[in-house]
C-alpha cells in the first residue's frame, strides 16, 4: 500500500507558557514491511533529532515563548507490504529482550488480567504463536471497543476492570497479559488505514496503537487486540516502547502559562489506487 | 574488663597503643579532660557559625540540625590506607566496566557470571541508557565506598554508593576544624592533606565533558534548599567555583543544555547532579518532577551533555549485585579483590536459603531491593515471634531476601560525657573517576555515639570524626 | 550570573526597602493620630496606610474598618499579607538565604538577625516593643542592611541587581505616599496653596525623611507644590523619583553593555522625563495623573527587568 500521512497537533493556551519542551515520536522508519519517503516535521522553535532506547527516531522540540498557540505538523509517504504481522528479532546491541518484561505504570499486571491470562499459559508454552493468537482473540471478545470510555491516563488494569476501552487500552491489556505469562511484549504507536474497513460502522481513528510480542524463532509478532487481527499492510509503525508513555507520539512539559488544550487531526490518503478515498479527518484517541 | 571480640583500632595486641596511634595516646594522657570538652564546645560553635547543617523532617516542619562532631581523630597508618586505596580503586574501576558492559554488550551476563535478571529486571537498571557511549566510559564519577573493619587487616566493603553519595563536605570541614582545634597535635603527625578534593573533583568532571569542548562549563544541580545535603551542595559548588543550579535554571535547546543567566543562555557541558534518576527529566521519568530538566535525557543520549553520576549507575550498588562484586572484579580486571565483601547469602539460592533459615538468630536479613534499613531482621536482637514472622515472609518469596552475619565493627577512642571511651565506627572514602580513578587520602568516618550502638547513621545518633591518614 | 540569583537578590532588597517604607508610612499615621487636633474618626489617619499599600482590597475584605489595631495587624503582623512588615522581612531573609554564597556574611547576618528578632512577633509583643520604637527599629535595620551592603559587597552584577531592587521599590513607594497623602491633604476643590495643616505637611515630609531637606533646599514655608517638586524632581534628595531613576538608569549600564534591552530604554525614558520635567507642567496636567502614570511606567520597567534578566514570565 502506498499511503500519504498528514497530521497536525495543535496546542492552544489560555495564557502562553514561557517555554514548551516536547519529545516527538512522529517519524516512522524504513524497515521490514515499510519504506518511508519524504517525511517532514515542521514546528516553531528548535527541532533536534535523536534516537531513543528502542531505536525510535525522536525529536526534541524546544519553543521559547510559543505564544497563544503551537502547531506541530507532519507529512510524508510510506510504502507498506504485508509481513503477516511478523518482524525480525531485535538486532544485536539493542535493548535486551527481557527488558520488555518490565512492569510499567500502564501495564502493571493487576490480578484480574493475570487471572484472565493464566488459562493460556499452557498453550503459549507449547505453541507461543498460536497461544498468543487465542489470547488476543479472547481479549478482543472480552473488552469492548468504546470510543471515549477511557483517557490517556487509564491503565491496563482499570480498562480491563471496566471491560472497555480504546486501542491504547487493548494494547496495554495484551502487553500486561503477555508479560504475566513471561512473554516479552511492547507497545506500538502508528497509523492505520481504515478507508476500506468501515464495515459495521467501526470507528477506528487513523492514529492507532497495538502490541508486539516476542515469539522465539520468528521475531516480534504484532497483535491488534482492538481489531482482533495481526498487522497487515494497512498498518504503519511510528514508534515502539514499553507502553504508551514511552512510545506516544507527543509528550510535553511547559513552564509558566495557564491551561492548555490539545487537538490532533490526522489524514491518511491511499495513493496507489485510482480514485483512492480519503480517511479522516479524525480526532486522535489512541 | 572481659575479653571482647571487638577490635579497638588504637589498642595494640600487648595493650599499648598501635604505632600509628602512639602520638595521640601520649597526647591524650597529657591533656586534661575539661580541655577536650572545651574544644568540643568550640568545634560546635564553629560548625554552627559556618552553617554546617542538614535537614531533618518530622512534625510537619523541616528543622536544621547539626551532625555531632567528635574532636578525636581516627588514624589510619600508611599501610592500612594503601590497602583501602588500592581496594577502592580496583572496585570502582570494575564497577564502571560492569556498568558499561550491561548497558552495551552484556558480556558478563552472557558469561553467566552475574544472573541476567538481577541486572536487567532491576528497577535501578535504566534501559534509557542502553547503547549510550559515555566519555571515558565512566558511570560513577563520584563513588562512596562504605567500609567496616573487624581486625588489624580485616577491611570489608559493606556497601557501594554509586549514585549521589554525600558526606565529603564533612571530610573537608572536619579537617579544617581539627587543624584549628589541635594545631600542635596535627603538626607533629605528618597527616596527609585532603584539601585538594574540590580541585580533583572539578578536574575529573571537566575530563568527561563532551568531545570538542576545550573549556567545558561544569554546574552542580541541587534539588534545592530543603534537601538534607543542601549545605554540601553549596559547599562543593563554592569550593569548585561552579554555579549551583536548580532544574528551573536549565533548559534544553538544539541538543544542548543551557543555563539562564542575566547575560543570556550559557551552555552547560557537565552536570554534577545531586538529584535522583527519577527526577532528572519529566519527559522520560517521573512526569510530576519539577526538580529536573525537560528534554535532558535526549541530550544525554546524543552526547551533548555529561551527567555525573550517569543515569542508571545505581544498578551496580544494588544489594543483589553487591554479592557478585568480587566476581565482577575478577571478570573485568583478572585480579583477586583487595577488599573482601561481607559474606552474604542470597536466598534465591536454595542452599543459602536453607542455611539462613537455620541460623536466623545469628544473621541480619534484608530485602534485596529495599533500602534505608526498612523491613530488616536483626536476628540476635529479634524475639522468637519476630523471627517466626520473618521466616514466613522469607518462605513466601525467598528470592526477595539476602542475609549477612552481624559484624563486630571496630571501635575508636571517642569523647563522651564521662571521658574517652571506645565507640563503633565505619569509613567512607570517596573515589573519583574521570581521566583516572583516584582518592584523596582521607574519608568520612561515622561513629555510633551511644554506648554499644552499631548504628552510625546520622539520623539515629551517629556522629562524625576527622580521618587522619599518615604519610610514609 | 544565574537569572534566578539575580531575581533572588533583586527581591531581597525590594522586600527590605518595602518593609522600611511600610514602617515610615505607619509612623506618620501614628504620629498624626496623636495630634491634639485628632479627628474624631481614627480611620482618617489609618486609611492612607492601607491605600499606599499594594492591596487595599484585601484589607477591606478581611478587616473592614481601618481602625488602628486592624491596620497595624494587617500591615505589620499579618503572615498572609505578602506586604506586611513581617512577610517582607521573612521574604528578604529567605531570598538572602538562597544566595548566601553571593552576599557577604555581614549582609546575611544583618538580615538573619532582623528576621530572628521578629520571627515570633505578635500584637502583644508589638505593644511591649512600642510602636514608635518598632518603626524606628525597622528603619534602622534597613539602613544597616543597605550600609553593610555598600560597605562589604563586591561590586559585581549581584550588587547591581541589589541596588536596582532598592531604587525601583523606593520610587514606587515615594510616588504612592505622595499620591495618597496629597489626595488626603488636598480634598478636591481646594486650591493648592490654600490653608494647609503645617503639621500634616510636616508629617508627610518626615515620612520620607525630607523635613530637614526641605528646609535646607527651600528655606521657605511649606507649600504643596514645593513638597511635590522635592519628592519628584529634586535630583539630590535620595528618595525623590528623579534620584531613584537616575540610580536605576546608571546601574543598568554595566549590566547590559552589549545589547539594547527594552528595560534600558524604559529606564532611560522614564528618567529623562524626571530629569527635564517641570513642576508647573506636572500640576497643570494633574499631579494625581502624573503619579499614577509614573507608578504604571515604573511597574512596567520592573516587569521588563524581570523578563530581560530574570526568570519570571511576563504576560504581555
Amino acid at each position: 500500500m502506498h499511503l500519504r500521512i498528514e497530521s497536525a497537533t495543535t496546542y492552544a493556551y489560555d495564557r502562553p507558557p514561557r517555554r514548551s519542551t516536547q519529545y516527538l515520536r512522529l517519524t516512522p522508519q524504513s524497515g521490514p514491511g515499510q519504506t518511508v519517503g519524504n517525511w517532514d516535521i515542521s514546528a516553531p522553535g528548535t527541532l533536534t533529532a535523536w534516537t531513543d532506547m528502542f531505536g525510535n527516531r525522536c525529536h526534541t522540540l524546544s519553543v521559547e515563548r510559543p505564544g497563544p498557540a503551537l502547531e506541530i505538523a507532519v507529512a510524508g509517504t510510506v510504502q507498506t507490504t504485508d509481513t503477516a504481522g511478523v518482524l525480525p528479532p531485535s538486532p544485536a546491541g539493542a535493548l535486551p529482550d527481557t527488558a520488555y518484561l518490565r512492569t510499567t505504570g500502564y501495564t502493571r499486571p493487576d490480578p484480574g488480567i493475570a487471572a484472565f491470562a493464566e488459562p493460556w499459559r499452557p498453550a503459549c508454552e507449547t505453541d507461543r504463536l498460536a497461544g498468543l493468537h487465542e489470547l488476543m482473540t479472547a481479549i478482543h471478545a472480552e473488552v469492548a471497543y468504546v470510543e471515549g470510555s477511557t483517557s490517556v491516563q487509564t491503565t491496563a488494569g482499570e480498562a480491563f476492570a471496566e471491560r472497555r476501552g480504546v486501542c491504547q487500552d487493548h494494547a496495554h491489556i495484551l502487553i500486561a497479559a503477555a508479560r504475566c505469562l513471561g512473554i516479552p511484549a511492547r507497545y506500538v504507536s502508528g497509523y492505520l488505514w481504515t478507508g476500506e474497513t468501515g464495515a459495521g460502522g467501526a470507528a477506528f481513528s487513523a492514529s492507532h496503537a497495538w502490541a508486539e510480542c516476542l515469539v522465539g524463532g520468528l521475531g516480534w509478532v504484532s497483535f491488534d487486540a482492538a481489531n482482533g487481527v495481526c498487522a497487515t499492510d494497512a498498518y504503519v509503525r511510528a514508534a515502539v516502547g514499553f507502553d504508551y508513555a514511552t512510545a506516544c507520539p507527543v509528550r510535553g512539559v511547559r513552564t509558566g502559562g495557564g491551561e492548555e488544550r490539545m487537538a490532533t487531526e490526522i489524514r491518511l490518503f491511499r495513493e496507489d489506487e485510482p480514485g483512492a478515498s480519503q480517511a479522516g479527518p479524525a480526532q486522535q484517541e489512541p | 574488663m572481659s575479653p571482647s571480640p571487638v577490635f579497638d583500632e588504637m589498642t595494640g595486641p600487648a595493650g599499648g597503643p598501635r604505632p600509628a596511634w602512639a602520638a595521640l595516646q601520649a597526647w591524650l594522657d597529657s591533656t586534661p579532660l575539661d580541655l577536650l570538652h572545651r574544644k568540643r564546645g568550640e568545634a560546635e560553635a564553629l560548625f554552627r557559625r559556618l552553617g554546617i547543617t542538614f535537614y531533618l523532617y518530622g512534625d510537619g516542619a523541616a528543622a536544621e540540625r547539626m551532625i555531632p562532631f567528635d574532636v578525636l581523630p581516627r588514624i589510619l597508618s600508611a599501610e592500612e590506607w594503601a590497602t583501602v586505596e588500592r581496594g577502592c580503586i580496583q572496585r570502582v574501576q570494575a564497577l564502571n566496566m560492569f556498568l558499561h558492559d550491561i548497558y552495551h554488550d552484556r558480556e558478563i551476563l552472557r558469561a553467566g557470571k552475574v544472573p541476567a535478571d538481577l541486572a536487567i529486571d532491576n528497577d535501578a537498571y535504566r534501559p534509557e541508557m542502553a547503547g549510550v557511549d559515555l566519555p571515558g566510559r565512566v558511570y560513577s564519577h563520584i563513588a562512596g565506598i562504605d567500609i567496616v573493619r573487624t581486625g588489624p587487616d580485616d577491611f570489608f566493603v559493606l556497601e557501594d554508593n554509586l549514585r549521589t553519595p554525600s558526606g565529603v563536605s564533612y571530610m573537608l570541614e572536619n579537617r579544617e576544624t581539627t587543624m584549628r582545634l589541635f594545631p600542635d597535635l596535627f603538626a607533629g603527625m605528618s597527616v596527609r592533606p585532603v584539601g585538594s578534593y574540590p580541585d580533583r573533583l572539578l578536574q575529573n568532571l571537566r575530563a568527561v565533558a563532551p568531545a570538542g569542548r576545550p573549556d567545558p562549563a561544569v554546574v552542580l544541580l541541587t534539588p534545592g534548599r530543603l534537601n538534607a545535603a543542601y549545605f554540601e551542595h553549596v559547599f562543593l559548588a563554592e569550593q569548585m567555583g561552579v554555579e549551583l543550579v536548580e532544574g528551573q535554571d536549565l533548559f534544553v535547546d538544539g541538543g544542548r543544555v543551557f543555563m539562564r543567566t542575566t547575560g543570556g543562555p550559557e551552555r552547560v557541558d557537565v552536570i554534577y547532579r545531586r538529584i535522583d534518576d527519577d527526577f532528572l527529566d519529566p519527559l522520560a521519568f517521573d512526569p510530576e518532577s519539577v526538580l529536573g530538566v525537560a528534554g535532558l535525557l535526549s541530550v544525554v543520549r546524543s552526547g551533548g551533555v555529561t551527567l555525573a553520576n550517569a543515569i542508571g549507575a545505581g544498578v551496580a550498588d544494588d544489594k543483589a549485585i553487591y554479592s557478585f562484586v568480587p566476581e565482577i572484579v575478577r571478570f573485568y580486571l583478572g585480579e583477586e579483590p583487595v577488599l573482601a565483601n561481607v559474606p552474604s547469602y542470597l536466598l534465591r539460592n536454595p542452599d543459602d536459603c536453607r542455611y539462613v533459615l537455620e541460623h536466623l538468630d545469628e544473621l541480619v536479613v534484608k530485602e534485596v531491593h529495599g533500602s534505608g534499613g526498612y523491613g530488616m531482621l536483626i536476628g540476635p536482637k529479634a524475639s522468637r515471634a519476630e523471627r517466626e514472622a520473618y521466616r514466613q515472609r522469607i518462605l513466601a518469596d525467598p528470592a526477595a531476601f539476602m542475609a549477612q552475619p552481624t559484624l563486630a565493627l571496630s571501635t575508636c577512642p571517642t569523647l563522651v560525657e564521662d571521658g574517652v571511651a571506645p565507640r563503633h565506627v565505619d569509613l567512607r572514602p570517596f573515589v573519583l573517576s574521570g581521566e583516572t580513578t583516584s582518592l584523596v587520602p582521607g574519608a568520612f568516618t561515622r561513629v555510633a555515639l551511644p554506648e554499644g550502638s552499631l548504628v552510625v547513621n546520622s539520623s539515629q545518633g551517629g556522629g562524625t570524626k576527622d580521618t587522619w591518614v599518615l604519610g610514609e | 550570573m544565574l537569572s534566578r540569583s539575580a531575581e533572588n537578590l533583586y527581591w531581597m532588597s525590594r522586600y527590605i526597602e518595602r518593609a522600611e517604607n511600610a514602617a515610615r508610612v505607619l509612623d506618620v499615621s501614628y504620629r498624626m493620630s496623636l495630634m491634639p487636633s485628632a479627628a474624631p474618626k481614627e480611620s482618617l489617619y489609618w486609611q492612607p496606610a492601607i491605600e499606599i499599600g499594594n492591596d487595599p482590597a484585601a484589607f477591606g475584605a478581611q478587616y473592614g474598618e481601618a481602625s488602628q489595631s486592624n491596620v497595624l495587624h494587617f500591615t505589620v503582623l499579618d503572615r498572609a499579607n505578602p506586604s506586611s512588615v513581617y512577610s517582607c522581612i521573612r521574604a528578604a531573609r529567605e531570598n538572602a538565604r538562597a544566595e548566601r554564597t553571593r552576599i557577604s556574611s555581614e549582609m546575611w547576618e544583618a538580615l538573619n538577625e532582623t528576621w530572628l528578632a521578629i520571627a515570633d512577633l505578635d500584637a502583644a509583643r508589638l505593644d511591649t516593643w512600642g510602636l514608635r520604637a518598632f518603626f524606628d527599629w525597622v528603619k534602622s535595620r534597613s539602613h544597616l542592611f543597605r550600609g553593610v551592603t555598600v560597605g562589604t559587597a563586591l561590586q559585581d552584577d549581584a550588587f547591581h541587581f541589589i541596588r536596582i531592587g532598592t531604587f525601583i521599590e523606593r520610587a514606587d513607594s515615594t510616588a504612592r505616599i505622595l499620591d495618597v497623602k496629597y489626595h488626603v491633604l488636598l480634598p478636591s476643590g481646594e486650591e493648592a496653596g490654600g490653608s494647609v495643616d503645617y503639621y500634616q505637611w510636616g508629617a508627610l515630609l518626615r515620612s520620607v525623611s525630607a523635613f530637614r531637606a526641605y528646609r535646607n533646599v527651600y528655606r521657605r514655608e511649606i507649600a504643596p507644590w514645593r513638597v511635590a517638586e522635592l519628592l519628584i524632581l529634586y535630583p539630590a534628595f535620595p528618595r525623590s523619583l528623579a534620584a531613584c531613576l537616575a540610580e536605576v538608569d546608571r546601574t543598568l549600564g554595566p549590566l547590559a553593555p552589549s545589547e539594547r534591552l527594552e528595560c534600558v530604554r524604559l529606564a532611560g525614558d522614564l528618567y529623562a522625563d524626571l530629569r527635564y520635567g517641570k513642576i508647573d507642567d506636572i500640576f497643570r496636567d494633574g499631579l494625581h495623573e502624573f503619579l499614577e502614570d509614573f507608578i504604571r511606567r515604573n511597574n512596567r520597567l520592573a516587569d521588563r527587568l524581570q523578563s530581560d534578566f530574570m526568570m519570571s514570565a511576563v504576560v504581555e
